[in-house]
């Protein structure tokens, strides 16, 4: 019996030496920065692996064997290894624009399930407001993606609300991703690395909120010499400054964007007292060879300023509202090569406040939401087949959803009010693995514990995660997945509009949490240099949350009592169609899809559409390059219309004073009207210095809804003097042309 | 040279192109309109001259919101289009007594005499065209009637405040409704005074109180009432008990009474007891107090 037992510990510890782990980081040759998401794997396939979000890659390969690299963007680097190695891989940038997805279909290693890289380069020719590059507008241009009204950067993910889309910057969760009402988002793209987003098959390491992930990460700074680059426009201007600490040691970053919509708008005899600014800061410590700290800042305000002394009331309106966002990471290698340990302790916070009046009479409303968090993942080679993630989170939200102080008259119409602070806790375990069945199937599970503990009480899920891919043959792969996931924060927006003053609060004793379960199906198939994807989805979900009707107070002192809760469910198939052709590039998306809600005390208990259900979603996206320096795109977007609750009739009944009449709606069924289509075509025109030159600058010219399309934006109901109501589409913006610089040296 | 001839032809550009934005016109927007219903209103009252219990019922049409009207001022005080007011209608109650026919005073208004009051019974009202088709009908309860144990006006610094105690029955659950009449003479302020908008908004809010049994405690609720009346008006406060299809209905009601909400509130759905129609028949019986400031 003890020959047996020596006998299998010799066999197994010959196939645990047998393998070879081979370690290291991926950076840009140029700059020095770590490069996320690159492909790692074999040529014989039976090993593969991505760098994480800090350039590290760790593989156990079961024998010999030549491993690549690959990256949207870069040229393709190859090593043979044959003993354990750490490698400091540097990749070239190529100078190609809009790409495929370089890699054949059958490499499936080089394909994160269900995440979508954003080129970051096809967001910089993208024409937009104002000719500001955007981040938020690239998501929305992928199926499945939603867009609120024209113009804005919500996104209402495969039948999810604006509220259901976890944002991360630096790991570190963003509540408002946007500027000046919706109009411009927080990301200023001068200092965005990658970004990734998720609509299905999410890891178990995500939690939080029902419908996508969006993955952000700041540049780090250039390892090598300091770097300046920054922009002009006719709506703001940017400038970021980033280079190395010392040799070796670290780098730093800094960025600041400014807005001066209300000088233009002055300057165009129009009123629009709104501006923004916002500032990015990163310091990346190396510590020793295997510890590395980071630290990142975000800090941004949108500020509305209007003192009207002409009018007759001599009213004066001030408003603030933003973000401010801190992580701090530490990143720790071990010895042993095959583990790699994260830890992100951050600060988030979102606060408005509001300020009026005329004469002596004032107002002001305050809100405020503040998350500090701590978050532990350790990722774990175990062997060639097999890859591990285990980690805990936690996070205190801390929320004053409404302060309300009045002096004068308001005191006649409002009353006072302070919110006392609420606290939720939220806390979860998770491991995931992904694990090579053999050469052509994958299998990613994970399990998600997570929680949410108030005032009063506390309540549990369990999210099973599960993704199965299979190349199905060397040009094409099958993915099936599923995904349970929980919110315990919870935005509510009235049923007409959303506003960044939307109150932000927790599950309560009465208010279960959200939940949704992702069913997905896709098949990818990829030939020279194009490559179509199709996507199905199945989303139940329940305990959503609503207003219930005639809700008057949008900041309710009973939440409970204000709101109802229901259920949902959303299904549809998206394509993705892309590729190259000499200079010719495009990118199409496209999507077909229901979204339904049902609530017993809405809509009298029947069912009824979403607001954004958009039956059909169509985003072209075509560039051609004319020249080496001088490119042409264009973006043109059709979207059915959105929906709302319209007044179809009015009645009249005796006041409660029985001395005069009451006119009174009669409102059609929930959502049963339909706005018009969105149909627009954005072009843009960008010609660049020689790549040569060591100050490179670019200017872009192009114009935002060429054709000045009415893009519905909001209902206007129209009270005629003959007592008839007429309703009035309203678009936010018409034809607006730009020209912008950019520089960099 | 060149960079700055570029430069400088560029940042003109950035200049022009302020200026070279357009606005596009709005887009209709056609809505399916509803089809008009009979709207019923109905109250209980008692008429001290003839010493009987009258039922009012008042029949209107809904109208599409592509159709026009224009309120008018009438001798009722209810400013009702005439193309809105359901005439020549048969309108008739039914309770256990019997059937009674409501007679048309005035275009569209009905009223019923001797209507004897049964409590914990029901009533049905039906509306038929003057061909006998019928167009709606309803049913409801008889409320019994409720008052107050006590109720007095006194002056509080610049302004007049009703206080009143009710008693309710705790064996079972209650819906009441107190009406609050009052003019004020007093305040002739200027629609561009922002003061006498926000006095304006406030008095909208007064007309009538909604009570349940939540708000009592150990069945008696009492209450003390700012209505702002001027030295020479004279204050009529009127108690029901209602049913609680009633009393969802005025909470319904009141809430889009308010400005805030015809701005910006969520839609509504009012209820009613009308079959193919809308509005609401209720069969209580208001007690009146009339108080004088003087």
């Amino acid at each position: 019996m003890k020959r047996l037992i020596l006998f299998f510990l010799f066999i197994i510890s010959l196939s645990v030496s047998a393998e070879i782990t081979v370690t290291g980081t991926i950076t840009d040759a140029t700059s020095g920065e770590v490069l996320i998401g690159v492909s790692v794997f074999t040529s014989s396939r039976k090993a593969g692996t991505v760098s994480n979000a800090y350039g590290y890659f760790s593989l156990k390969l079961p024998s010999p064997d030549s491993v690549y690299f690959t990256y949207l963007g870069y040229e393709t680097v190859g090593v043979f290894v044959k003993e354990e190695s750490e490698y400091t891989i540097k990749l070239k940038s190529t100078i190609k624009q809009l790409q495929t997805v370089e890699i054949k279909a059958g490499d499936i290693n080089k394909v994160k399930p269900s995440v979508i890289t954003l080129d970051l380069r096809l967001l910089n020719e993208l024409p937009t407001v104002g000719g500001e590059r955007d981040l938020i507008k690239a998501v929305q241009l992928l199926p499945g993606v939603k867009k609120g009204a024209d113009g804005t950067a919500s996104m209402l993910v495969r039948g999810g609300t604006n509220d259901q889309n976890l944002i991360l910057l630096d790991d570190a969760p963003v509540y408002n991703p946007t500027h000046l009402l919706g109009i411009f988002s927080l990301f200023n793209t001068d200092v965005i690395k990658h970004a990734t987003f998720q609509t299905g098959g999410f890891s178990s390491m995500y939690g939080g909120r029902l419908s996508s992930v969006l993955d952000v990460y700041m540049n780090e700074g250039n390892t090598d010499k300091l770097k300046v680059r920054g922009g002009i426009g006719v709506l703001a201007s940017r400038l970021a400054i980033d280079g190395p600490i010392s040799k070796n040691r670290g780098t730093f970053l800094v960025a600041g964007r400014y807005s001066y919509v209300n000088r233009v708008f002055e300057m165009m005899n129009k009123s629009l007292p709104f501006y923004f600014y916002d500032f990015n800061a990163k310091v990346n410590l190396r510590l020793t060879d295997n510890d590395q700290l980071l630290l990142s800042i975000y800090e941004g305000d949108d500020v509305l300023n209007t003192n009207d002394k002409d009018s007759l009331f001599n009213v004066n309106l001030n408003s603030r509202m933003g973000n401010g966002i801190r992580s701090i990471r530490w990143n720790h290698k071990f010895k042993n090569r095959a583990m790699f340990a994260n830890l992100t302790a951050f600060n988030s916070k979102y606060r408005y406040i509001i300020q009026g009046g005329f004469n002596k009479n004032t107002v002001e409303v305050s809100s405020a939401i503040n998350d500090y968090g701590l978050k532990y993942v350790l990722n774990h080679s175990v062997n060639s087949k097999l890859f591990m993630k285990y980690g805990a989170d936690v996070i205190m939200h801390q929320f004053k959803p409404n302060s309300t102080k009045l002096s004068g008259e308001f005191n006649n119409v409002l009353r006072n009010r302070n919110d006392t602070t609420q606290y939720l806790y939220e806390s979860a375990l998770f491991i995931h693995q992904m694990y090579r069945i053999n050469q052509r199937l994958i299998l990613h599970s994970g399990l998600r514990f997570s929680g949410a503990k108030y005032y009063g009480g506390n309540q549990w899920n369990i999210e099973p995660r599960l993704l199965m891919v299979y190349q199905y043959s060397s040009k094409a792969t099958l993915q099936i997945g599923y995904a349970r996931m929980a919110q315990y924060m919870f935005q509510l927006s009235g049923s007409s509009t959303i506003l960044p003053t939307d109150l932000w609060y927790g599950v309560q004793q009465n208010i279960k949490a959200p939940t949704a379960d992702v069913f997905t199906v896709s098949y990818e198939y990829a030939w020279q240099h194009h490559q179509t994807k199709i996507e199905g989805y199945y989303k139940p979900m329940q305990n959503q949350i609503e207003y219930k009707e005639g809700v008057v107070d949008f900041t309710p002192a009973d939440l409970a009592a204000t709101i109802t809760q229901g259920k949902g469910v959303a299904y549809g198939i998206e394509l993705t169609q892309k590729g190259t052709h000499q200079q010719f590039s495009y990118l199409l998306g496209y999507s077909l899809s229901w979204s339904y809600r049902r609530f017993d005390e809405l809509n009298n208990g029947n069912v009824f559409l979403t607001r954004f259900d958009r039956r059909h979603d169509l985003n072209l996206v075509l560039q051609y390059e004319v020249l080496k320096r001088l490119q042409i795109s264009a973006v043109w977007n059709y979207a059915s219309g959105s929906r709302f609750t319209p007044v179809i009739g009015r009645f009249m009944m005796p006041s409660g004073n029985l001395n005069s009449v009451d006119v009174l709606p009669i409102y059609g069924g929930r959502n049963s009207s339909q706005l018009a289509a969105i149909n627009r075509l954005d072009i843009n025109m960008s010609l660049k210095s020689k790549a040569s030159n060591k100050f490179q600058s670019e200017w872009q010219i192009g114009a935002y809804n060429v054709f000045n399309r009415t893009q519905p934006f909001r209902v206007r109901m129209e009270n005629r003097s003959n007592g008839q109501i007429a309703y009035k589409q309203v678009g936010l913006f018409g034809f607006i042309p730009y020209v912008s610089y950019q520089f960099q040296f | 040279m060149k960079k700055i001839i570029i430069l400088t032809v560029g940042f003109l550009s950035m200049i022009i192109c302020l200026f070279s934005s357009c606005t596009p016109e709005p887009l209709p927007l056609k809505i399916a309109d509803s089809s008009p219903k009979v709207v019923v209103a109905s109250q209980f009252a008692f008429d001290s001259s003839s010493n009987q219990n009258l039922l009012i019922v008042i029949l209107t049409r809904s109208l599409a919101v592509g159709n026009g009207f224009t309120p008018i001022a009438d001798s009722s005080g209810l400013n009702i289009p005439d193309e809105l007011r359901f005439t020549n209608a048969t309108v008739e109650v039914h309770t256990s007594s019997g059937v009674i026919t409501c007679a048309e005073v005035d275009g569209g208004v009905y009223v019923a005499t001797n209507i004897s009051f049964e409590a914990g019974a029901t009533a049905k009202l039906t509306i038929k065209q003057a061909d006998g088709t019928l167009v709606a009908d309803a049913i409801t309860p008889m409320m019994t009637s409720t008052s107050f144990s006590m109720i007095s006006l006194a002056r509080v610094s610049n302004f007049y405040e009703v206080s009143y105690i009710l008693d309710d029955n705790t064996k079972e659950k209650n819906w009441y409704v107190v009406n609050y009449f009052t003019g004020n003479t007093r305040d002739s302020g200027s629609v561009t005074d922002p003061g006498y908008i926000a006095r304006k908004l406030t008095e909208q809010k007064a007309e009538f109180d909604l009570f349940t049994d939540k708000d009592f405690n150990n069945g008696t609720l009492a209450v003390r009432k700012n209505i702002g009346a001027s030295v020479l008006d004279t204050v009529v406060v009127a108690v029901s008990s209602i049913s609680e299809g009633y009393f969802n209905f005025l909470t319904v009601q009141k809430r889009y009474g308010s400005l805030i909400n015809q701005i910006r509130g969520e839609a509504l759905t009012f209820p009613t007891n009308i079959s193919n129609g809308l509005g609401y028949f209720t069969f209580h019986q208001p007690k009146l107090y009339i108080l004088t400031t003087d």
